[in-house]
């Protein structure tokens, strides 16, 4: 049973971090860092404390890092535009397409503590966040791409294990037959080279790689991420 | 060049845990009851981390035999910085009649097919307390074995391991490929913190059955029962020592 509600845990645990992460310094978010004594003791008294055992929301993690300093840097792919992020998390991807100037955005997630805390983080920029979702986009993309207006599909570091690689590339597929542009960020995990990319080679292209230099992020696996966009 | 590394990981009844045996005898309680990486385990991955971040070993992979829970303790292994990991699925009647012999078959099928240069297992798992899948695995292998180590040093293929025995101390040099299982004093294990465990949920995770790697798992040991140990029975106390001679004479024995 959970006691703490993701408002409490954000209130009294998570307080605000500036400068959120070295790639992105625009941002503040209410996320674990290094900083906080959560991060240093056994993950079952970290997730006792929290109340939850999957709190990805809870962290700025490489693949949104990558995005939102992609999404800052060419403020024209969002300018005037309609956003939806896929797997939002603690909703950084979001948030810097608001700051970018995007007209309007729409923050997904299947975990409704995500939804919380992306709110939550966009006040704390002096963005607001117009649309909250929880659907299963992988599972089922049309309904969402059809009740809504949009033009860019934002997907973080997703494509880890097969399923849910092939999902994506079913995502992409169907993204291209609404005339919808995709910008997915990668790490170089094995699924999405044998899976997204060997499918989609001649859909998609990496259009930049930033390095993981937090080294609250550094994994021994990979050095650096990259943005691939149809 | 540096070595790879398979470790063994096992599910157990969590140390803590006032472990109770079934009504009918069969075996002990494990519904709801807490379960985490055995012991000496956590040791041996720590010993392999340790080798990988000594620059000795290349990869560390881990694999653990059983029910889709196993798959807690492999992220937990990842988290603590394994590379990948194996999850051999055993479930049900097959999965409690596993025996430590079948084990070995699989753990000896899969360090073939990974083509590793070590076996680091826990010298034994606290629910079974059985201390023989080690040196099964060498024995399947035809490999060398280091049992109960408290120190291992890897140098040009060759591991020199310090094993502690009843008289002391003995060190072994054994050439790799060879099986080693961790002791209780071979090293102090780190923890995982939670964003290393979330870090872990995206790290590949393979998983296979026993036919996949053509194995027979059939158990070849019968339990007839499971008992508790007898309850203790209240004591007495004496007055003085006279007393006390008397009272041991008079239950014969003295």
């Amino acid at each position: 049973m959970q006691l703490k509600t993701c408002e409490y845990i954000l209130q009294h645990l998570l307080p605000p971090v500036r400068r959120a992460c070295l790639l992105v310094p625009e941002l503040t978010l209410s996320i674990l860092t290094s900083s906080n004594p959560l991060w240093h003791i056994p993950y079952e008294e970290a997730m006792m404390k929290l109340d939850r055992s999957d709190p990805w929301w809870a962290f700025l993690w490489p693949g949104s890092q990558a995005l939102s300093r992609y999404l800052l840097d060419n403020k024209s792919l969002v300018q005037g535009r309609h956003v939806l992020d896929i797997g939002c998390g603690c909703g950084a991807s979001a948030i810097a397409s608001k700051m970018a100037g995007a007209i309007n955005v729409i923050a997904n997630d299947i975990d409704p503590d995500a939804l919380i805390a992306t709110d939550h983080n966009a006040r704390l920029n002096n963005v607001l966040i117009n649309k909250f979702s929880s659907d299963n986009l992988l599972q089922n993309p049309s309904m969402t791409l059809n009740n809504n207006v949009l033009d860019l599909l934002i997907i973080g570091d997703m494509c880890y294990d097969d399923q849910l690689a092939q999902q994506i590339v079913n995502l992409i597929i169907t993204a291209r037959q609404y005339h919808l542009r995709v910008l997915l960020a990668d790490p170089g995990r094995h699924s999405f080279k044998s899976i997204v990319v060997s499918q989609l080679k001649d859909l998609m292209k990496c259009v930049c790689e930033y390095p993981i230099i937090d080294s609250d992020y550094i994994e021994s696996d990979f050095n650096t991420i990259k943005i691939w966009t149809t | 060049m540096a070595i790879r590394i398979l470790v063994g990981v096992k599910r157990a009844i969590d140390y803590a845990v006032k472990v109770q045996v079934k009504t009918d005898k069969s075996g002990v309680v494990t519904e709801g009851v807490k379960h985490s990486m055995n012991p000496f385990d956590e040791i041996a991955v720590e010993e392999a981390i340790r080798l990988k971040e000594k620059k000795v070993a290349q990869e560390v992979i881990a694999l653990s035999c059983g029910p889709a829970q196993c798959q807690e303790t492999l992220r937990t292994a990842l988290a603590l910085g394994a590379d990948r990991a194996i999850h051999v699925e055993v479930t049900g009647k097959d999965y409690e009649m596993l025996q430590p012999l079948a084990i070995s078959k699989l753990i000896a099928a899969v360090a073939k097919k990974e083509n590793v240069d070590l076996v680091l297992l826990g010298k034994l798992a606290i629910d079974d307390d059985s201390n023989q899948t080690g040196q099964m695995v060498a024995g399947l292998l035809s490999w060398p074995q280091a049992v109960f180590a408290s120190k291992v040093d890897i140098k040009d293929k060759t591991a020199e391991v310090m094993r502690e025995i009843d008289g002391g101390s003995e060190t072994l040099r054994v050439k790799l490929p060879a099986v080693i299982t961790s002791d209780l004093r071979l090293n102090q294990p780190r923890f995982a913190n939670l964003p290393s465990i979330q870090k872990a949920k995206k790290k590949p995770m393979a998983k296979m059955s026993p036919k996949d790697l053509g194995v027979d798992i059939k158990p070849h040991q019968e339990y007839l029962s499971y008992e508790e140990p007898p309850k203790r029975q209240g004591g007495g106390r004496v007055a003085s020592v006279d007393e006390l001679i008397s009272k041991l004479k008079e239950k014969g024995l003295i």
